[in-house]
């Protein structure tokens, strides 16, 4: 599987929607703490240009990160299927359970530096353009980033689960989005209705991602209490995780390639 | 005795009801070029991805370096080199990025297998120009180059010198030839065009409706095509007795509607009517004719036009 993964990672060094995607994302990040700074400047009064509001916004906003783990997943996966390049390395033997889990790797280890560099940055141009309110929000950031984080490896499971079982970019994209957006936002209105789906969707990554929330003494309000929560986060990241490599490698084993 | 590298018994391959190839068994020698010649949708590039494991038949069985179970099988894969379909690699990557990715995941030791596959397909020279901007030549190239990087026993080539130029088809035909009798590599090679094959290939086997429906030698194929002399004589039995007796030939053939196929002599007819004739064989016919290989082709596969 080395092998596997070094090829990849060579491949994903020389390819630019690698370096666009974590690009793209820093300076959207890093432009609304530059635009938060020059109203500041511009606005004596204006109450948000502050490290603490910047920061806790980010601690709101993970269910767009989750959405954004089908991205990293499809830059990896590198369009095998329209470039009919996987054939390559089936014909020469690789085992099938090796590419589905070396790419998976890989994508894990690509999203968590992408994710370190655009949350570094981020991070450092608060404290560097905007007052510092202190530690508070930065503490809350990180650990909401501990809960956030199985939810986005299974996000990264499903997305790559999908990306090896369809053809198109495009259907493995909307199949995704169907499965871990769509279905837990529908699970949760017939929750109200039906009980098995209100127990269902209260574990599903999408809505528990959703559910870290804070007060406004930057405290986490979460769905469970204490360090139980953390616990259940990546209980429920982790088993959604096996379930999607899982079902993807099942099917993957089986499916002729082109 | 040369080794069995490669053979396939019953090997079936069905899509729902349909089959893409029935009952197939054939057997390639080490050495051999095994040429698989058939209509587009005969069922050749499925036989390829079977034995490259890129779909999974239905029934039957592959032996590959003496391999039976998926696992050896799946190693014996190490020792091919192959182009199924078309080649197909990363567009944004140039001819040695392409390569040395697939270096790499192979764990092939050393740089230098990348220059010398590309020196050995003639794209040693393609610098920084991405795989996307190759032409349809330069692409089937970079296929070879890419299959015969990890020094292979065996070369799976499906349709390899399609969209080459006619200095192309030359190169890569000479290659090939030089690769199996310099380096002993076996190849079994596809097309839908007869006479593409038959300066380069050893052994035939013609494929039709999913079926191998023709197994034969080079040399077998060239008595059956090619120029003879057709002679209609009575008797029969006495005019084979003159052409070893006083023509000192065996090279005959005497068919089932007891015409004798001659295919010596062919530039002296002459000779071989005065030989009956003088001794007092009854001389109905003498044609000089000639079976070409496309013609053979479709008289074997039934001569619909290509699907």
């Amino acid at each position: 599987m080395t092998n596997y993964i070094k090829s990849e990672l060579y491949r994903l060094i020389r390819t630019k929607g690698s370096y666009m995607f974590i690009g793209i994302c820093s300076i959207l990040l890093i432009s609304v703490n530059v635009l938060l700074a020059s109203i500041g400047h511009s606005e004596p009064t204006f109450p948000y240009d502050r490290t603490d509001f910047s920061i806790s916004f980010i601690s709101s906003g993970w269910n767009v990160l989750f959405i954004l783990c089908t991205l990293v997943a499809s830059i990896v996966f590198g369009n095998e299927y329209a470039n009919h390049t996987m054939k390559n390395s089936i014909s020469y033997g690789i085992i099938r359970g090796k590419i589905y889990m070396g790419k998976f790797i890989v994508a894990l280890l690509y999203a968590l530096l992408a994710f370190m560099i655009i949350m570094g940055l981020f991070v450092g141009s608060a404290y560097l353009l905007l007052e510092n309110t202190g530690m508070d929000a930065l503490m809350m950031l990180l650990k909401s980033i501990l809960l956030a984080l199985p939810m986005l490896i299974s996000a990264l499971a499903a997305s790559h689960c999908f990306l090896f079982l369809l053809e198109g970019t495009s259907g493995a994209i909307t199949s995704i989005m169907v499965a871990i957006v769509v279905f837990p936002i529908v699970s949760s209105y017939l929750g109200l209705r039906y009980d098995i789906f209100q127990r269902l969707s209260k574990i599903l990554p999408f809505n528990l991602i959703g559910a870290i929330n804070y007060d406004q003494q930057y405290q986490l309000v979460l769905p469970w209490e204490g360090s139980a929560a953390y616990g259940n986060y990546w209980m429920y990241g982790l088993l959604w995780t096996v379930i999607f490599l899982t079902i993807g490698y099942v099917l993957f084993s089986k499916k002729e390639i082109k | 005795m040369r080794d069995t590298i490669l053979s396939t018994r019953n090997l079936t391959k069905k899509y729902g009801n349909t089959a893409a190839l029935s009952n197939v068994s054939l057997e390639v020698k080490q050495g051999d070029i095994y040429g698989l010649v058939g209509k587009n949708g005969a069922g050749k590039t499925t036989l390829l991805r079977l034995i490259s494991g890129q779909a999974f038949s239905t029934e039957g069985e592959i032996t590959l370096f003496d391999q039976s179970s998926p696992s050896g099988i799946n190693l014996g894969r190490k020792r091919i080199g192959s182009i199924i379909e078309t080649p197909s690699f990363y567009a944004n990557l140039t001819a040695e990025e392409n390569l040395e990715y697939y270096r790499l995941q192979r764990g092939i030791p050393g740089k230098e297998c990348i220059q010398d596959a590309l020196q050995e397909v003639g794209l040693a020279d393609t610098g920084k120009k991405k795989y996307k901007s190759f032409s349809l030549g330069m692409k089937q190239r970079l296929g070879l180059a890419l299959a015969l990087m990890n020094k292979p026993e065996l070369l799976l080539l499906d349709e390899p010198i399609n969209g080459l130029d006619p200095f192309g088809i030359v190169e890569i035909r000479n290659l090939l030839i030089r690769l199996n009798q310099e380096k002993n590599i076996t190849i079994l090679i596809s097309s839908h065009i007869l006479s593409e094959l038959s300066s380069l290939v050893t052994n035939y086997g013609f494929i039709d409706k999913s079926k191998l429906v023709k197994q034969l030698s080079a040399e077998e194929l060239s008595m059956e095509c090619g120029r003879y002399i057709e002679l209609r004589v009575e008797p029969l039995e006495a005019m084979t007795a003159l052409l070893e007796t006083k023509l000192h030939t065996t090279n005959y053939r005497v068919n089932p509607d007891y015409s004798i196929h001659l295919f010596d002599y062919l530039n002296d007819p002459y000779k071989v009517s005065q030989i009956a004739v003088t001794n007092g064989i009854r001389l109905n016919s003498i044609t000089l004719k000639e079976i070409k290989l496309e013609d053979y082709f479709i008289q074997l596969v039934g001569g619909e036009s290509n699907d």
